[in-house]
């Protein structure tokens, strides 16, 4: 129960004005189509950085939450998911909102998003610190290996080829390598002064999250906004008594959130479309859903909050984040000088234990300003693309700046984005370069130490593949590779 | 021709993959190019691989790239690149905000469109403003007043 020690520095005035800017600013952003939570993540990420960093992290907390659930705000109006991990709402709260009862599908995504996300972040209280006192057994071997299996998880969750994945992955991994050799000294891959202190780490997370969306947006040459449903007048205690009598599809949902949340890089998409496909098979409504089930909306909304908590469980423990977002949320820890490990809970105990807390009370301030701001979310979703566009550029712009004041880190934010938006077209995705991007230090620090200590005894190889732990990790590697590889072959056979 | 693009992006693939690897291969300090080392060689057996499954591919689902739709904001960050720095933050991203709004505005364009366009972009601005050089305290390169 340590956690209530650190409960009330969630309430001062500060850090309770950022979690409620960050939870108004997030259910907007969420509800804006094409501003995922990932991406949001990766905008604030600047701002954060002159913060301290237990408000830069309640901060970044915050936004992760709401857009989740912010998102199903357009899924639910305008048939256009706000994030991928809202794509199972569309397919009843669209039907329930054209039918007219879009405020009750709307009080149904917060209420279960609420329930769901409160049930995973005690989760993320109650495990993470097994898991970190665990994570103190590891030496050099085991966490070269746990930042491989980082980036191998990712690649293979997040792409459609796992080999474009893969080697995603490795050209994050490439990338963190330019600059100085953090061991020697010796400087490498420089080949332009502005790259001497190597690829700035939240340059290239707005770049690469920021830039391609935008070119995404302007691509199409449908500049929305659609027509949207008037809300109907809907008692929110009669939703609410309804929401928790759906026992079975809140079970379900969070559930299916909490696991696979737990695994990394699974994230909210697979969690909201697995609970989603599990309700509809053990409903007695079975023929409902696709035409306006609540239970619907409830399993899959419940699932990709729930999703959250657990998601940080391995990136707080072990540095592998269980989301693409989290991943982003690892740069947010970085920045700050926080590693993730069992540190996290000695030395930066405070801070962990408040940025904690503070997503328990974001569940809170998410209830309650996402029901009453749903209503002013049409607006944010009418923006036209032309000046979404130009403002995230802007933004993206003036943020990446402010980190260092220097402009190559502009020029590197851009030419990634640009560069991913072409290599996004041939399939490949931007998290496992910013893994790779974000683990590659880790990975080579551990490689370093590694290779020193096996110089003196039985040789690197040797080193680096014996031992239980090393075994199980390199297993899981393979696993989720081997699993990557299923995964497509079936798609293939299907397609 | 969407093919024929896959197909040049795995060329491409394969070419800067050797091209990391020459350049980390020829590194001075064996010791420090390392791990670079051991990144290239995974890389280039991955851009192998990539383009050998190239010939046993039937449909490989690609997505077009229109790029003259696109011209005017990659020109806009293009010029960003370069003149950006010396026409000052504040200057250049409030053309480059016009620009993107007015070209990519969604319906027939004129005068009053120009002017809407105009009057959204200087309250971005100052916005933006505000927000970086007011609150934030952040010194962007600035032009004479701008």
């Amino acid at each position: 129960m340590e956690f209530l020690n650190y409960f009330s520095n969630v309430f001062t005035f500060g850090n309770i004005l950022i979690l409620i800017l960050g939870t108004i600013g997030g259910l907007l952003m969420g509800a804006a189509p094409g501003l995922s939570p990932t991406m949001a993540v990766a905008l604030l990420i600047p701002f954060t950085f002159k913060m301290s960093p237990d408000q830069g992290l309640i901060m970044l907390g915050a936004v992760y939450t709401s857009t989740v659930a912010g998102g199903a705000i357009s899924a639910i109006l305008l048939k256009i998911p706000g994030a991928p991990a809202n794509i199972a709402t569309v397919m009843d709260g669209y039907p329930m909102a054209k039918s007219g009862r879009s405020k009750e599908a709307l009080h149904y995504c917060f209420i279960s998003s609420f329930i769901g996300g409160i049930i995973g972040i005690f989760v993320l209280i109650f495990f993470t610190p097994v898991l970190a006192n665990f994570a103190l057994k590891f030496g050099p071997s085991h966490m070269f290996w746990i930042a491989i299996f980082g980036v191998t998880v990712i690649a293979t969750l997040d792409s459609n080829s796992i080999l474009k994945g893969l080697f995603s992955g490795a050209i994050g991994l490439w990338l963190a390598t330019i600059g100085y050799d953090s061991v020697l000294g010796v400087e490498r891959f420089v080949f332009n002064p502005i790259f001497s202190g190597g690829i700035n780490i939240i340059a290239a997370l707005v770049g690469l999250f920021a830039i391609p969306q935008v070119l995404s947006m302007l691509e199409d040459k449908q500049n929305k906004s659609s027509d949207q449903f008037e809300m109907e007048r809907k008692s929110l205690y009669q939703s609410f008594v309804y929401n928790v009598s759906r026992v079975k599809a809140l079970i379900v949902g969070s559930v299916s959130g909490i696991i696979i949340g737990l695994i990394p890089g699974a994230g909210g998409q697979i969690a909201g479309l697995v609970s989603y496909d599990q309700i509809k098979k053990i409903s007695s409504n079975r023929e409902n859903f696709g035409k306006g089930e609540p239970d619907g909306i409830i399993a899959a909304e419940s699932a990709n909050n729930a999703m959250v908590g657990p998601s940080l469980v391995p990136l707080l423990t072990l540095g592998v984040p269980g989301s693409p977002t989290a991943a982003v949320l690892l740069g947010g820890l970085l920045i700050h000088g926080m590693f993730p490990g069992a540190n996290l809970f000695t030395v930066y105990a405070e801070t962990t234990w408040t940025f904690i807390n503070s997503l328990l009370v974001a569940q809170f301030m998410m209830l309650i300003f996402g029901l009453y701001i749903s209503g002013l979310a049409k607006y944010v979703m009418k923006t036209p693309t032309n000046y979404m566009a130009a403002g995230i550029t802007i933004l993206a712009i003036f943020g990446t700046y402010s980190v260092q004041h220097n402009f190559a880190d502009v020029i590197v934010m851009l030419f990634l984005g640009v560069s991913m938006f072409f290599l996004s077209k041939f399939g490949f995705t931007a998290a496992p370069v910013v893994l790779g991007l974000i683990l590659g230090p880790i990975a080579e620090i551990n490689f370093s130490q590694a290779k020193i200590i096996a110089d003196t005894q039985e040789g690197i190889f040797n080193y680096l593949t014996s031992g239980p732990l090393n075994l199980v990790i390199i297993s899981l590697c393979l696993l989720s590779v081997l699993y990557g590889v299923i995964t497509e072959i079936k798609r293939k056979k299907n397609d | 021709m969407i093919k024929i693009n896959y197909l040049i992006s795995l060329i491409f693939v394969l070419v800067l993959s050797f091209l990391l690897g020459y350049a980390s291969f020829s590194g001075s300090s064996p010791e420090a190019y390392l791990f670079p080392k051991i990144i290239t060689t995974v890389m280039i057996f991955l851009s192998c691989l990539l383009f050998l499954t190239y010939f046993f591919q039937k449909n490989e689902k690609i997505n077009a790239i229109n790029i003259a739709r696109l011209s005017t904001y990659l020109l806009l960050v293009i010029f960003f690149i370069f003149f950006g720095e010396i026409l000052g933050f504040y200057f250049s991203t409030t053309l480059i905000f016009l620009i993107i709004s007015f070209f990519y505005f969604p319906e027939n364009k004129n005068f009053k469109i120009l002017i809407y366009n105009l009057l959204i972009t200087i309250f971005f601005m100052l916005s933006i403003y505000l927000l970086f050089s007011v609150l934030l305290k952040v010194q962007v390169p600035r032009f004479f007043l701008l």
